[in-house]
């Protein structure tokens, strides 16, 4: 894996059908943020021909039609955006909203705050806190419909992803690894561990677009009691949003 | 009075299923859709229905309906199973009025793994993210996002056309491929030279590991894990990508893939034989051909060809008479002189 940072960005083809824009080979903040820049950019702009673009972490992919437009020439107008700017810079996705979201961490959902605290190093109470007053954005949406990567959480959170795969966790719960936590919004195996669990269900496929929080949004968890964990799933159950949008 | 579709037994994974929905991969929504698209523009041919309208899927298993209120025009494509309606034997790949009260029975595929049927008109279902297709594992699409069982009544849209005599498509090559067709994936680079000449000069089988997320490769080439590249930051993920996990096995991802993924990817199959790669019999050999880009864009612009000519190669199906015991029972103009 390439994972010198000055290389980038590049354009590769990927498959016969789309272009891959890479901003980097590892995942960092500032490359996150050009990812969610470019792509805000052609949502304003659409390129004649291209069917979907799609951000991940640090790459987008451009699908096209290529019975209608050559590789040569998508990458051509690729390029010339690129070079419009340095694109590695603070997101400017329109309408970026700030959420605030309910976890109750521990209990019997998130079973390796104990595991977790002891591998960073402090107390529950403390990793509890870190986790809950860092300032996150949502840097994708991937695995499974509504399911956000967030980022990024101090650097002793650089914890590594489980050896072996967790079978199953419920939607909600609060997954972290490598400085990242993962929400995923049904339930789905695992290498991530959990420290925790939110009554919020990112994804109502009725809805449009179907996620609440998206790219580029910005989320501060804030712990709650079991007691008010059941209470707000209760209120999700019946339709009720339990984050809160701030800005 | 409109007709419903009765399911009187269905083998595992039935569900409807249209051309999938783009577009939602931000969401991390896969694109699904059917596994042959192909074959649902040839069902929905035979019917003179939209080429995107939705229709059952089967897997290799088959399944047996029945019609109550009008009768209904049906028509199957894909692997090639053994069709009756009551006990009559009908071609495959061909369309076919159903009376109500009569069994039509789709048995065991057996060229390929995905089978359709679909009805005049289609059925009726409420489109989710713009798209009917069934996501079972999401729960959403189709009919109530799940798969079909014994005792479901389907409605129908009901635009019977039955001016038309019944008609029938020539067996069709994509199913008897022996060579897919890839360009190297986005990752290549973290491959050695050696897995990537073993990818091309082995024979490979699709093993029973397989469904419509994707299908894991059996090879006697050995391992094809990558160098390195095992914890690279995950991307989107591409139909027909080629990815090893860290047992050294490759799988190609198909239509129900996971939106995004970090495992490395070898090469991707190329477009023009998404369908042939999907439909691959179990165990059936077949090898790798490595091709350039604007050999893989001609290749589906034969394949966009060939799906535009399929009108002219429709066939209607004459039959004596003699040969037609309940000749009496057909209504085939009823339509023309009143509409229903």
């Amino acid at each position: 894996m390439v994972s010198d940072n000055t290389l980038f960005p590049d354009i590769i083809p990927a498959g016969d059908s789309a272009a891959l824009i890479r901003f980097g080979g590892e995942l960092d903040y500032d490359v996150n943020a050009a990812v969610l820049e470019f792509d805000s950019y052609l949502a304003g702009a659409p390129i004649n021909g291209v069917t979907e673009v799609s951000p991940a972490l640090v790459s987008l992919l451009v699908r096209y039609d290529p019975l209608q437009l050559e590789y040569s020439a998508i990458e051509e107008q690729l390029q010339q955006i690129l070079s419009l700017k340095d694109w590695l810079g603070e997101p400017v996705v329109k309408d970026p909203a700030h959420w605030q979201i309910p976890v109750y961490y521990g209990g019997e959902t998130g079973t390796d705050l104990t595991e977790v605290s002891q591998l960073l190093g402090v107390s529950e109470a403390t990793a509890i806190e870190q986790h809950s007053q860092t300032l996150l954005r949502v840097l994708t949406l991937g695995f499974a419909p509504g399911c956000c990567y967030l980022g990024m959480l101090p650097e002793t959170w650089n914890i590594p992803r489980l050896k072996v795969i967790k079978p199953s966790v419920p939607a909600g719960a609060i997954l972290v690894a490598v400085r990242q936590t993962v929400m995923p919004s049904a339930a789905m195996p695992t290498g991530w561990r959990c420290i925790g669990r939110t009554p919020l269900n990112n994804f109502n496929p009725l809805n449009s677009p179907p996620v609440m929080v998206k790219h580029g949004d910005t989320v501060q968890y804030y712990p709650v009691s079991a007691a008010e964990f059941e209470k707000l799933q209760i209120l999700a159950a019946g339709g009720q949003s339990i984050a809160k949008r701030v800005a | 009075m409109s007709s419903t579709l009765k399911v009187l037994d269905a083998g595992p994974g039935v569900s409807l299923q249209d051309y999938g929905r783009p577009g939602y991969q931000r969401y991390g929504v896969t694109e699904g859709g059917v596994m042959d698209r192909r074959a649902l523009a040839e069902v929905n041919l035979l019917l003179g229905n939209a080429a995107n309208t939705a229709a059952l899927e089967m897997i290799a298993m088959g399944a047996s309906f029945s019609v109550t209120g009008e009768p209904v025009k049906m028509a199957v494509s894909g692997a090639e199973m053994d069709l009756t309606v009551d006990d009559r034997s009908m071609p495959w790949r061909s369309s076919f009025v159903v009376e109500p009260g009569q069994v039509v029975r789709c048995g065991y595929a057996r060229q390929a793994i995905y089978s359709y049927l679909q009805v005049a008109g289609g059925f009726t279902a409420t489109p989710v993210m713009q798209s009917f297709s069934t996501h079972s594992r999401s729960g959403f699409g189709g009919f109530n996002g799940c798969l079909l069982k014994a005792g479901d009544e389907l409605p129908l849209s009901g635009t019977d056309n039955f001016s038309a005599l019944p008609q029938q498509l020539p067996a069709a090559e994509y199913l008897s491929a022996e060579t897919i067709r890839i360009v190297w994936g986005t990752q290549a680079d973290v491959f050695s030279a050696d897995v990537r000449d073993a990818l091309l000069q082995n024979e490979f089988c699709v093993s029973a590991e397989r469904d419509r997320m994707g299908a894991r490769l059996s090879t006697d080439a050995g391992s094809m894990a990558a160098e390195s590249g095992l914890s690279g930051v995950s991307d989107v993920v591409l139909i027909g990508d080629i990815q090893v996990a860290g047992d050294g096995i490759a799988t190609v991802l198909l239509a129900d893939r996971q939106p995004t993924g970090g495992y490395p990817r070898i090469a991707t199959v190329i477009t023009a034989d998404l369908d042939t790669i999907s439909q691959m019999p179990t165990g059936k050999a077949f090898r790798f051909e490595l091709v350039s880009a604007s050999q893989a864009v001609d290749a589906l612009r034969q394949r966009q060809q060939a799906l535009d000519d399929l009108s002219s190669s429709l066939a209607s199906i004459t039959r004596r008479p003699e040969d037609i015991p309940d000749l009496l029972s057909y209504n085939l103009i009823d339509g023309v002189i009143a509409p229903k």
